[in-house]
């Protein structure tokens, strides 16, 4: 912003490369989400920019977010540093600036985002690989709709599943036309 | 006559045990004098694809009876939680007694014609339905009418003859001679109630149902409907189905 004859001025570039909207930008969202809520109130609960860093640099340019949830994951904890048993992890936008400098005086922050990093992977892994709409990470649950959770994943809810009485109605028409269908009956 | 079948309570407690454990592991084993029961919550599971393997429709406390004439009459199922109005709309008994279905027709049908069978795809049905009657839906499958007709009803559906006692007892007499003299009898009077002969009218069909369906079974849907006969008829009214039947 410039200052010219006492008016502000604003020029506008554009936009970093960064800004554009990838699979890893809504990963990253859905993490943060799982993280705010778990650790919600907590003073020491994992900060989302250790969570960008990381999994910007496990990000391998998968095209969908459960693909780049599934690929980042694993690896994030591998591109932390680590000193004398304290997690370094850098700024790569900024060398020398350390997103984790509290965690030498603050253990528990170290403590608490390795937990929850384990965490993440362990509840959208299982996710993901059940494929069950209806198992959402505790974490999302609370924080997100199941529908807004399944369309960021690009998992689709079949209709049968959306409420008891589809659920039947899809059940006995399987087994009616698999040719099983029994009737009930009551005797005088 | 239908000859008196009896399972042995080893035989029994074996076919049940086995039951459970391919998927009704909340259901406990134990006898009581010469019946053999299981006990516990029974898992309405899902078959559509999308659900997780454990996953879990409706639960029903049940109590499953495999008495020693069970061959006969199938299993005995109660519903024990009272979580289901016993009444007629709902196919329960004051007891609790389930109303599966009828035995001796299912039996006659089904691909798998073991009684334990019988609690796989009817005691699964049965409890769709309740399921989605509870959700404000139709019985799925449809139902018998209540009482004898009910069983005319399920015998002239598995015989493919009009519902009534003469049509039905008709066609239950010409199956073992159809088994027994195939084109011989094509010159009489089908039993389908159409006036033509039977060899221009269902003689393929009925020709390869006597052959597919084993006499001990026909001499229980024949018993069962001749039972049933003398019931509508007034000549013998039955006091309580659940102790008629099962």
């Amino acid at each position: 912003m410039m200052r010219r004859r006492g008016k502000a001025m604003a020029t506008r570039d554009d936009l970093p490369v960064r800004w554009v909207r990838s699979p890893l930008t809504d990963a990253v969202k859905l993490l943060k989400r799982h993280a705010a809520a778990l650790h919600q109130g907590d003073a020491d609960r994992p900060i989302s920019a250790i969570t960008l860093v990381l999994a910007g640099h496990a990000y391998a340019q998968q095209d969908t977010i459960s693909g780049t949830l599934a690929g980042i994951l694993p690896t994030m904890r591998n591109f932390i540093e680590w000193d004398q048993g304290v997690g370094i992890v850098q700024n790569p936008g900024c060398s020398g600036e350390n997103f984790a400098d509290k965690w030498p005086e603050k253990p528990r922050k170290q403590k608490l985002y390795l937990d929850w990093l384990e965490r993440a992977e362990r509840d959208f892994m299982e996710f993901l690989r059940s494929g069950d709409p209806r198992k959402i990470p505790e974490g999302l649950a609370k924080g997100m709709t199941t529908t807004s959770i399944n369309r960021a994943l690009g998992i689709s809810q079949p209709a049968y599943m959306r409420s008891p009485a589809a659920m039947v109605a899809a059940e006995a028409g399987k087994v009616t036309a698999e040719g099983r269908d029994t009737k009930p009956w009551f005797p005088n | 006559m239908v000859p008196e079948l009896t399972a042995s309570a080893a035989e029994r407690h074996s076919a049940l045990q086995n039951w459970v454990d391919r998927g009704q592991r909340r259901m406990r084993l134990s006898s009581e004098g010469e019946d053999v029961i299981a006990e516990g919550w029974y898992d309405l599971r899902p078959e559509m694809p999308g659900h997780s393997p454990d996953a879990v429709l409706a639960s029903y406390e049940l109590k499953i009876v495999l008495t020693p004439k069970v061959e006969r009459i199938g299993p005995r199922v109660f519903e024990t939680g009272q979580a289901i109005p016993r009444c007629d709309e709902r196919h329960i008994g004051q007891d609790g007694w389930c109303c599966i279905g009828v035995f001796s027709v299912w039996r006659a049908t089904a691909h798998d014609r073991r009684y334990i069978a019988f609690l796989d795809d009817p005691l699964r049905n049965f409890f769709i339905g309740q399921f989605a009657v509870d959700q404000g839906l139709e019985w799925p499958f449809g139902e018998h009418h209540h009482g004898s007709m009910g069983v005319i009803e399920a015998a002239a559906e598995f015989l493919g003859c009009e519902p009534k006692v003469r049509a039905v007892k008709d066609t239950l007499r010409l199956m073992p001679v159809l088994r027994a003299r195939g084109t011989s009898v094509a010159y009489r009077t089908c039993p389908c109630g159409s006036r033509r002969t039977l060899g221009r009218c269902c003689f393929d069909r009925l020709y390869a149902q006597s052959l597919s369906v084993d006499p001990v079974t026909l001499a229980a849907i024949s018993a069962d409907v001749e039972r049933e006969a003398r019931a509508i008829k007034g000549m013998k009214p039955l006091n309580s189905g659940a102790e008629g039947w099962q």
